[in-house]
């Protein structure tokens, strides 16, 4: 308990934007293995997620869940449900769930995601699976901290375009189609594989088929998962630039939208209707000199 | 323009809109629906005889009797159960001697869930809420030494009602009693668990097929016994309006009925013995107003969905509980008011029985003072108000008529929305009742919150000392007695008769109706615990979907 | 704490009864309060509340009992607090609770126990200033 206590302290220490070093790690040959998970509310995510957790963790994997919750615009609050779905994990020492908000940053994931992995992968969680809210920005950009992506979707919800969200398919490495116990899922395929985009590591994305609430499947996404990892190791360098490039700017972004927030707006303006300039304004609110 | 809204558009132009002392803003009942200054005879649609007309007839508007409460009062109910087997059978002989001609048993919460009491789980919960029946022990422990022929008993007991049932008819035959002579309700109402008081087991179809099972078996073997009591009550407590408390629980009545008939059983074996539960809480006109729509939209349904030939099949009748979310812990004899008024509105709209709340059911387990109050309540009414005089007696009211009305038509139009989604299970599933009952409930907390909604002793009128309540404490020793008579029960027992009882029950989960292999396996010793068990083998355990 | 830290609670309900009511009532305005707030649902188990409590690094634990079962599951969530290390955490308590338990939640280290009709903005406030004062 006292090393779940440790991390729990420092995830906290993350999310309120206390820097954490993670330079030795990112040069590192040891990397952790970063699975994100994208779809609409609905799809299961978390159910699929909880399944998968379970069958790594019987091979003795340590496995870490952060599961993205999107925080209110007006109240700043936020409500972390995701993990009710994960009930089944709850007493398994080697899997660690961490609900995080999103904050507000627009891309949809919290600013300091990649710290938090790392943060993990110090601990020996190396398996991490990142859930995204499923509505937003936030599907694309997990492109750039993930090592897979997965899209669950389900094919009866009444809306295919869906799973097709702009760009979504240039950056999914497997589909999964989740609750086909509830129905045929044929015809739903041959459209998704219509919209299916080689990667540019001659990774053919797959479709896969579960029913996660059944249990149904999950061994074969397993598989299929692991059938990724030669794909991983490949671009594992490029992995490392993309998430260090995503700590740059999402700290950049969360200096500017914490001053952004703390500023009088009202104050801001005159000093623009004065000076008449937007980057001098800019430059101010900023840096507070005028 | 007929001569009455034009008198009222006069009316309202001279006199209201130039009134010095200006109204205070708009009204609205409870539910949300805004009620004008006065209601005149055109605000009444509808021919008198199709939506009003005498008790005792369609569409029953009225009453389901024609002379109701001159003939007979409503029954007297009031819910009791706590501790073990023992201390309850206790309680219920003091309530007979003291004029109750109902028992109405209320379970603890490892019963409800069909958890013995010596399992881990059950730690901590065994007795608080309710009386612990985990064998057939228990239960001819709590019934000891009352005629089971002569008294009719309610138990609230959904997801393991078929169980407890099969208790109480195994207990009455050890008592020589014919199951042709027992009078009761068993709630059995599990979809409103789902919706609501969550009190489930296993997944919403094999749990509905189970509560089908107990309407056949009921009608071949308890003509006399209600299978089950469709319940709104938990629904509105759990923070419904009054609106959707009506429209979601007839919508659930009007499933199970539908499941019934598909499985090939007579309406008219088993509609007669549905019987109803609501709520009576603060808004004392559309509470009554409820009740009438409530009868009026049932003999509707049943008449044009299923077409019954009884006249018994299109009766709603019903018990009432008036509210415990309406109780406040502040000045808690307050509350007394508060539940004379709602009793008076169930009374008013021709309820079939009733249970007046403690006074200090906002700190626990009533005491025996408080329960008596309580039951005065109910005297007082019945003997001392007159309103039993004459029945319906606010029937008529331009108001009243026009909400009965006005409560109809909202609840058809959340029945358009239930069969838009695909019924009741896929709404449940879909977690749309959950969502819409959390929302009143979130509503109604700002209501109060800003003010908007006066609450005596709330946030009005609030006084500095809070009186110190005596509460009723179930004794530590209690839990330690009944895990151990339930363990001692496991010793004695031939354990291949068990299994061979429960391996048969298991084979058949799925095939035929259950309530025969349900009783042999009480009568081979099986526990509650046991029984529950073997069927989520079969048939899996329920996982709501999470609605803030 | 930083002064961007938002207070995090999980809102539990240990025991079997499902009157989740209150608690969703509550897990709703907090977070309209500004507060993060984790809301794990009914039936769950002191050892669950407690080790969830741990991994998402709450600073309040509020737990509603509505079934007359709150002394054994306060004081089993209390003493797992201990014996994990986290005593530190601010446990809260709701639901249909006796003043004379409530005052013996109150020795045992629950912060304060709401009864039914408590104003939220009271919760609020009480969790604040407990939190700011840490």
């Amino acid at each position: 308990m006292n090393r779940v206590y440790q991390i729990a302290k420092l995830l906290t220490l993350i999310e309120n934007g206390e820097e954490f070093d993670v330079s030795d790690m990112l040069m590192s040959k040891d990397q952790p293995f970063v699975i994100g998970l994208t779809g609409a509310p609905g799809t299961g995510k978390s159910t699929l997620i909880s399944k998968l957790v379970k069958q790594l963790s019987k091979q003795k994997k340590k496995v870490a869940v952060i599961a993205n919750d999107p925080t209110s615009k007006i109240s700043k609050g936020s409500l972390l449900g995701d993990r009710i779905r994960m009930d089944e994990l709850w007493n398994l020492d080697n899997v660690y769930i961490r609900s995080v908000p999103s904050r507000g940053r627009k891309g949809g994931l919290n600013y300091f995601v990649v710290e938090m992995i790392y943060a993990f992968h110090k601990f020996g969680y190396s398996n991490i699976f990142v859930e995204t809210t499923g509505v937003g920005q936030d599907e694309v950009e997990i492109a750039d901290i993930a090592d897979l992506v997965i899209n669950v979707s389900v094919p009866y919800l009444g809306d295919e375009i869906q799973s097709i969200k702009a760009g979504l398919n240039e950056v999914t490495d497997i589909y999964v189609i989740n609750k086909i116990d509830l129905g045929s899922f044929d015809a739903y395929a041959k459209y998704l594989y219509l919209a299916v985009k080689k990667n540019a590591w001659g990774w053919d994305p797959k479709i896969v088929g579960v029913s996660a609430i059944k249990n149904k499947n999950v061994d074969l996404l397993i598989k299929t998962i692991q059938d990724y990892v030669p794909v991983y190791k490949k671009k594992l360098n490029q992995t490392i630039i993309k998430r260090f490039r995503f700590m740059i700017t999402s700290r950049i972004e969360h200096i500017i939208d914490t001053k952004v927030e703390k500023t009088d707006m009202n104050e801001l303006l005159q000093h623009y209707i004065k000076s008449k300039s937007l980057n001098e304004t800019v430059k101010k609110l900023i840096t507070g000199i005028e | 323009m007929s001569v009455y809204n034009k008198e009222y558009e006069r009316w309202y132009k001279a006199k209201v809109l130039k009134n010095p002392i200006p109204e205070k803003g708009e009204f609205y009942t409870y539910s949300g629906i805004k009620v004008k200054t006065v209601y005149v005879p055109s605000d009444v649609k509808g021919k008198y005889f199709d939506s009003i007309g005498l008790p005792g007839e369609y569409p029953f508007t009225r009453g389901i009797h024609p002379t109701m409460y001159r003939s007979r009062l409503w029954t007297i109910r009031e819910f009791s159960g706590l501790g073990d087997a023992f201390m309850t059978n206790k309680r219920l002989k003091y309530l007979i001697e003291h004029g109750e001609t109902g028992l109405s048993i209320a379970f603890d919460y490892p019963t409800l869930l069909g958890i013995d009491s010596d399992d881990p789980l059950a730690r901590g919960e065994i007795g608080k809420a309710g009386v612990a029946i985990s064998t057939l022990e228990d239960m001819r422990t709590m019934l000891e030494g009352i005629n089971l022929a002569e008294i009719s008993t309610s138990m609230t007991i959904n997801g393991p009602a078929a169980i407890i049932w099969g208790f109480y008819i195994v207990t009455a035959e050890l008592n020589n009693i014919s199951p042709l002579h027992l009078r009761g309700t068993i709630q059995n109402d599990i979809l409103k668990e789902y919706m609501a008081q969550k009190s489930f087991i296993f997944p919403p179809e094999p749990s509905l097929k189970l509560v089908i099972d107990t309407f056949e078996y009921g009608a071949k073997y308890l003509p006399q016994w209600n299978p089950i009591s469709i319940s709104g009550y938990h629904i509105r407590e759990a923070g419904a309006t009054a609106v959707q408390e009506l429209a979601f629980t007839l919508a659930n009545g009007l499933t199970y009925v539908e499941e019934a008939v598909k499985r090939g059983l007579d309406v008219d074996d088993f509609a007669p013995r549905l019987s109803f539960f609501f709520d009576s809480s603060m808004d004392f006109l559309e509470e009554i107003a409820k009740f009438r729509a409530a009868r009026r939209i049932w003999s509707k349904e049943m008449k044009r969905r299923f077409k019954p030939k009884k006249e018994r099949s299109l009766w709603l009748r019903f018990h009432t509980q008036t509210s415990g979310a309406s109780l406040t812990a502040q000045q808690p004899e307050n509350n007394i008011i508060r539940t004379t008024i709602e009793a008076l509105a169930a009374v008013l709209g021709g309820t079939q029985s009733l249970h007046t709340n403690s006074y200090d059911e906002a700190y626990g387990l009533p005491t025996e003072k408080a329960a008596m109050i309580a039951l005065r309540t109910q005297e007082i009414i019945a003997y001392e108000s007159n309103v039993i005089n004459t029945v319906d007696p606010l029937g008529g009211s331009y108001y009243l008529e026009w909400l009965t009305d006005k409560m109809e038509e909202e609840v058809y139009k959340y029945f358009d929305m239930i069969e838009n989604i695909g019924g009741v299970l896929e709404g449940i599933k879909k977690g749309f009742f959950q969502k819409e009952i959390a929302e009143s409930a979130y509503r109604l907390q700002k209501e109060i919150e800003e003010d908007k909604r006066v609450l005596v002793g709330v946030n009005r009128y609030l006084v500095e000392e809070e009186p110190e309540i005596k509460i009723l404490k179930i004794p530590e020793y209690v839990e330690t007695r009944q895990i151990k008579r339930v363990k001692d029960y496991k010793k004695n027992r031939d354990m291949s008769k068990v299994e061979s009882s429960l391996n048969r029950l298991r084979l058949k989960a799925n095939e035929e109706n259950l309530m025969p292999y349900i009783i042999e396996a009480i009568k081979s010793k099986a526990t509650l615990g046991e029984i529950v068990n073997a069927l989520k083998e079969v048939w899996g355990e329920y996982v709501e979907p999470i609605i803030v | 704490m930083s002064p961007e830290k938002r207070i995090k609670i999980l809102i539990a309900k240990p025991g079997l009864d499902g009157h989740d009511r209150g608690a969703k009532v509550l897990a709703r305005s907090l977070m309209e309060a500004g507060f993060d707030v984790i809301y794990t649902g009914i039936r769950q188990t002191p050892e669950k509340i407690v080790k969830t409590a741990i991994q998402e690094d709450v600073d309040v634990v509020g737990l509603s009992v509505l079934s007359g079962a709150h002394m054994y599951h306060f004081k089993e969530v209390i003493r797992l607090l201990k014996k994990y290390g986290a005593a530190d955490k601010l446990v809260i308590g709701g639901g249909i609770i006796p003043e004379a338990d409530k005052k013996k939640l109150e020795k045992i280290g629950v912060a304060a126990v709401f009864g039914p009709g408590t104003d939220i903005k009271e919760i609020v406030e009480f969790i604040k200033n407990r939190i700011k004062r840490n």
